[in-house]
């Protein structure tokens, strides 16, 4: 089951809150180097499963190996140089600036005590130049709209310049423009730099735009996993989200899409 | 971060003068010169540098003024500090040893061992069994706001007025059956620094500043907290060891601080609040200035109500009357960012 190319293997791990069991006894294979969506209903275990990956939270059974080893094994902070994770909630509650929010995107590089050093300050300002926030970046986060906190937060985990990104909906609040453009630089990292990007998406035309691999969720086990291609088709979204839709290709976008038709109620 | 150092400079500076002008206030009137002059007479051991000084000066400055000054401004650095914590821990800006319940529970621990008259800790039993009914209180509101594994803000602030009332219940009916001894819990529990010793303020300093630089060793760990628990745990730091930690530091601070003077509310609110506007949010900078503004406060505070009211009115209602009207401005501004969040 391990191949040399994944970078996650999941073996049989489940993870509950109290009675209600998020994930169950789920086993898959994340290859390296791909753009992967996760995609399925509320509720399904999605958030979860990244948690889990992003060792936010331990297996209650099962292990999940990176790179061949069992995660829980890493020190805390060598695991944070290798997976960032943008979570869904962007809400920060302290007058923290712009600036000092990125650059704590850095703190598993700076030791205790220590200052930034120059290279550190170089990626900070790069990354804020890239998703164009440079331009307030001494403002306060708390006097931000929600889809610019929201790219403050991506901004403090690009900082983070790991191999592996986690995006939770990362893309919620923003407006059109910048959700292409955030997607088009993470797609990019995994083009040229072969990183691997782990994304729940609630967008299924943005899923199928920018993945190049799927993962369908229900009731905390992986329906189906494997290229778009196969994995994105009529039937797999009724059987996953109970809808009816039109799968077509697209020759503008270059790529699927999704249409559906109103419900019959 | 020169604007930063900069106001920590100030701030201690400020600091000083206000602990030299406030020893020299009061009944008998002593310069600021002369007050300085005694001090460093002790500190050097030159007894003929007193020569001029009325005789009484050297007892008033060393003995009662100067323990009362300097626990006023180590209560305060310390209420500060653990407001700082709370706040940060919880994320909440509304959070404090005051509105948790935590000054309540370390004042019910405190207000038995009057009661009881339990000594067999020695000048410790106060602080200690203030130490017991501050954390007991702080995990009691901690479970009652705890919901699928997270606290919610809202949840905290009610826990913990419902906590503090039922702890100020108990504390009534001590006094009900204290009889001879309820001034001393009355008088205790409004908060003073009369009559405070050299003790007293070694207590406070050790503890407080032990609280500090634990405070310290974890203060970039807590600005990454506000990122809030799953992208802290990204980051490599582990949230649950850390609230741990600082919650029980922070706690160990404010039971120290109301067994030496009793409940003393909103300093540790409004010191972090205002501070943020003058150094920001990070923690490195936020900690250290909030202990020496906290200092600041709580001395003129005191010095008010000690040499400039006709009257000497409890310090923690004073603060209170202060504080109170803050905390309102507070929470109505918050509701308004909230609202265009």
């Amino acid at each position: 089951m391990d191949s040399s190319s994944d970078i996650f293997s999941v073996n049989g791990v489940s993870y509950s809150y109290g009675r209600l069991k998020a994930v169950d006894n789920l086993s898959l294979a994340i290859s390296s180097g791909s753009f992967w969506g996760i995609l399925g209903p509320n509720g399904c275990g999605k958030s979860t499963l990244l948690d889990l990956l992003a060792r936010c939270r331990q297996p209650e059974s099962g292990i999940i190996k990176y790179r061949g080893q069992d995660m829980a094994g890493f020190a805390k902070k060598d695991m944070a140089r290798e997976i960032a994770l943008v979570p869904q909630d962007y809400y920060i509650n302290f007058s923290f600036t712009v600036k000092e929010i990125v650059l704590m995107g850095r703190h598993p590089y700076i030791p205790r005590f220590a200052s930034p050093s120059g290279p550190d300050l170089e990626v900070v300002d790069r990354v804020m130049e890239l998703l164009k926030i440079e331009k307030f970046k001494d403002k306060y986060i708390t006097d931000l709209s929600g889809g610019e906190k929201q790219r403050v937060i991506f901004a403090r985990a690009l900082t983070q310049d790991t191999p592996v990104l986690l995006l939770d909906e990362a893309t919620s609040n923003m407006d059109i423009q910048y959700t292409l453009d955030l997607l088009d630089t993470v797609a990019q990292g995994v083009g040229q730099q072969r990183k691997t990007v782990i994304a729940v998406l609630h967008n299924l035309n943005l899923a199928a735009a920018y993945c190049d691999k799927l993962i369908m969720m229900k009731d905390g086990r992986a329906v189906c996993v494997g290229c778009i291609d196969e994995i994105l088709t009529e039937d797999n979204l009724h059987k996953v989200f109970g809808i009816e839709s039109h799968i077509y290709f697209d020759d503008y976008s270059g790529s699927k899409q999704v249409v559906f038709k109103r419900g019959t109620r | 971060m020169p604007a930063g150092s900069a106001s920590l400079i100030v701030l201690g500076i400020l600091l000083l003068v206000a602990v030299i002008v406030s020893t020299g206030m009061g009944y008998i009137k002593i310069s600021a010169f002369e007050v300085i002059r005694i001090i460093y007479a002790r500190i050097a051991n030159h007894p003929d540098l007193l020569a001029g000084i009325d005789k009484v000066f050297p007892y008033v400055v060393l003995d009662v003024r100067l323990p009362r000054v300097l626990t006023a401004a180590i209560v305060g650095s310390g209420l500060s500090l653990s407001g700082v914590i709370f706040q940060g821990i919880l994320l909440n800006p509304l959070a404090d040893p005051y509105t948790l319940g935590i000054s309540a529970g370390a004042a019910f621990g405190a207000a038995i061992a009057l009661l009881l008259d339990i000594s067999f800790l020695g000048i410790y039993s106060v602080p200690v069994l203030a130490f017991v009914g501050a954390v007991v209180t702080l995990f009691t509101v901690l479970f009652l706001s705890t919901s699928d594994g997270s606290v919610s803000s809202g949840n905290l602030i009610l826990s913990g007025i419902i906590v503090a009332a039922i702890l100020s219940a108990g504390i009534s009916f001590m006094k009900y059956l204290a009889d001879e001894q309820v001034s001393i819990i009355i008088f205790w529990l409004m908060g003073s620094f009369g009559s405070k010793t050299w003790i007293d303020v070694m207590l406070a300093f050790a503890f407080v500043s032990i609280g500090f630089s634990i405070c310290m060793f974890f203060a970039r760990d807590l600005n990454i907290m506000s990122l809030g628990d799953r992208s802290a745990a990204s980051l490599g730091v582990d949230p649950g060891r850390i609230k741990v930690i600082l919650l029980v530091t922070a706690s160990l601070i404010t039971a120290v601080c109301v067994s030496v003077s009793g409940i003393i509310g909103f300093v540790g609110l409004i010191v972090p609040h205002l501070m943020r506007f003058v150094v920001g949010s990070d923690s490195r900078r936020l900690l250290p200035a909030s202990a020496l503004a906290g200092a600041v406060i709580l001395l003129i505070a005191d010095t008010v109500t000690r040499a400039v009211l006709p009257e000497e009115v409890p310090i923690g209602v004073l603060t209170a009357l202060i504080g109170g009207p803050f905390f309102c401005y507070i929470f109505k501004k918050r509701q308004k960012v909230r609202a265009r969040g």
